[in-house]
């Protein structure tokens, strides 16, 4: 089943290298959930994330070319795409005023009471639900932008995304014990954000101490 | 493997064997370790319940589709196989957004050239002032106060006019290098602040001028002035320049 895929893939990766765009645009759909949701955990603002998913698909089209067959597409592009990413989050940090605009709705969703009795709800409705409501999301996305770009891209990628530690590798041009380190730095950074703010979690996630 | 069993192990180490990535032996280890250890048992909790909170968000819903236009070969770049281009792709589209790289230390070396300029123009007040105190005024001790402020501001581009004035016709008639001669035609300075009024306006010189040379000498004090005031207007034209391209 598995290489079935792959067969397919390489065959659209072959015609996009031959100027298929047709190709590339079924290489695209294949992948743009998954792009766009790196993009988005990265940068936290929908819009932006678009804007970037559409610079990468189309930065990853001029170059297909340099693209070696058989190795992983995937890593190829989310590196493409972390990397713009990556661009755009330093832009914004040397210029906050420019995008100011953009943090608005998102910053009103961390008004704490509202986070408790939101969860409280969500709980009394389906206590046994997994899925996590709007706010704790944004709270977990809040965590997520608070980790240094690198420990970001590689706990997104392998946490999020599912990559194996040799993708990730691929994805992000380090070696697996850089990779191994990151996921374990961010990961922690953001455990140690969560337990600040251990109160909002629901009961089934709430993390058990505070080694502080 | 002993040794192991008493220290604690690290976020790196419990992150790894969450994710399978140990060797069949430092999981042995860490396996022996956390029997024994309720902190680091609590702490691979920890971690766990991290993953598993990343695990649980939801992708985020597509805006749109991204597919691009039939009419995009135009986009293709002819590269040479091998290249390895995917690192390079995103810097080199983030380069033509961002403002050129040069913007950053032009705006440092005109703030330098600003800087040396004002300490020029400063400088050269400072000689100024015991220069005209003691070599050509009788001045009084309770009239200092007031005209060094005054030469101070006025006394600057006064000295950039004069010196402009007197240094044309040293230019054309006089050949450089004579300081001297130079210093002889003008007449002393009289040190009133009506003087200093009549020398804002460019008329009559109050201190000699010696700069003969189409380059200002550093040694005086009008040199000193010329060369800070021209630093310091580059300084702030380099900062206007920069700043507005910067807003643009």
């Amino acid at each position: 089943m598995g290489e079935i895929v792959r067969d397919n893939e390489d065959q659209l990766i072959t015609r996009s290298q031959q100027g298929d765009v047709n190709a590339f645009n079924d290489l695209i759909l294949l992948y743009q959930a998954a792009t766009y949701s790196v993009v988005y955990r990265m940068v936290g603002e929908a819009e932006t994330a678009a804007d970037i998913t559409q610079d990468a698909f189309i930065a990853a089209y001029r170059h297909i070319e340099s693209f070696r067959v058989g190795s992983s597409f995937r890593a190829w592009l989310l590196r493409i795409a972390s990397n713009l990413a990556c661009d755009h989050w330093r832009r914004a940090q040397r210029h906050p005023l420019e995008s100011l605009d953009q943090l608005g709705d998102e910053d009103e969703l961390h008004s704490a009471s509202d986070l408790s009795a939101l969860i409280e709800a969500g709980e009394e409705h389906n206590p046994e639900a997994h899925a996590l409501n709007q706010e704790l999301q944004a709270l977990i996305q809040q965590g997520l932008q608070e980790l240094p770009l690198d420990q970001r891209v590689a706990v997104i990628l392998c946490d999020i995304q599912g990559l194996s530690y040799d993708e990730v590798a691929a994805a992000t041009q380090t070696t697996l014990g850089t990779v191994r380190s990151r996921i374990a730095r961010g990961r922690k950074r953001l455990r140690d954000y969560l337990s600040q703010h251990k109160e909002l979690l629901p009961r089934q996630y709430r993390l058990p101490t505070n080694r502080e | 493997m002993t040794q192991q069993s008493d220290k604690h192990l690290t976020t790196e180490q419990l992150s790894a064997l969450l994710d399978e990535q140990l060797s069949v032996e430092e999981r042995a280890a860490c396996a022996t370790h956390l029997r024994g250890c309720r902190q680091c048992r609590s702490a691979l909790a920890d971690l766990r319940q991290t993953v598993a909170l990343l695990r649980a968000l939801p992708e985020p819903t597509l805006p749109r589709s991204f597919t691009l236009p039939g009419n995009l070969t135009y986009l293709r770049e002819r590269s040479k196989p091998g290249a390895e281009t995917p690192g390079l792709t995103p810097t080199t589209i983030a380069q033509q957004r961002r403002p050129t790289p040069l913007k950053r230390p032009l705006r440092i070396l005109s703030t330098l050239v600003a800087v040396i300029g004002l300490f020029f123009l400063a400088s050269s007040v400072i000689t100024m002032l015991p220069h005209s105190t003691s070599g050509s005024a009788p001045s009084s001790t309770s009239n200092t106060a007031a005209p060094t402020s005054a030469p101070g501001h006025t006394g600057t581009f006064a000295a950039q006019q004069k010196t402009g004035v007197v240094e044309q016709p040293h230019a054309t008639s006089a050949t450089p290098g004579h300081p001297t001669p130079a210093a002889s035609p003008i007449p002393t300075p009289t040190p009133t602040t009506s003087a200093n009024e009549h020398s804002a306006s460019g008329t009559s010189p109050k201190s000699l001028p010696p700069p003969s040379l189409p380059l200002p000498d550093l040694s005086t004090p009008p040199g000193l002035q010329e060369v800070g005031f021209t630093l310091l207007v580059l300084g702030i034209l380099g900062l206007i320049f920069t700043r507005r391209k910067r807003s643009a």
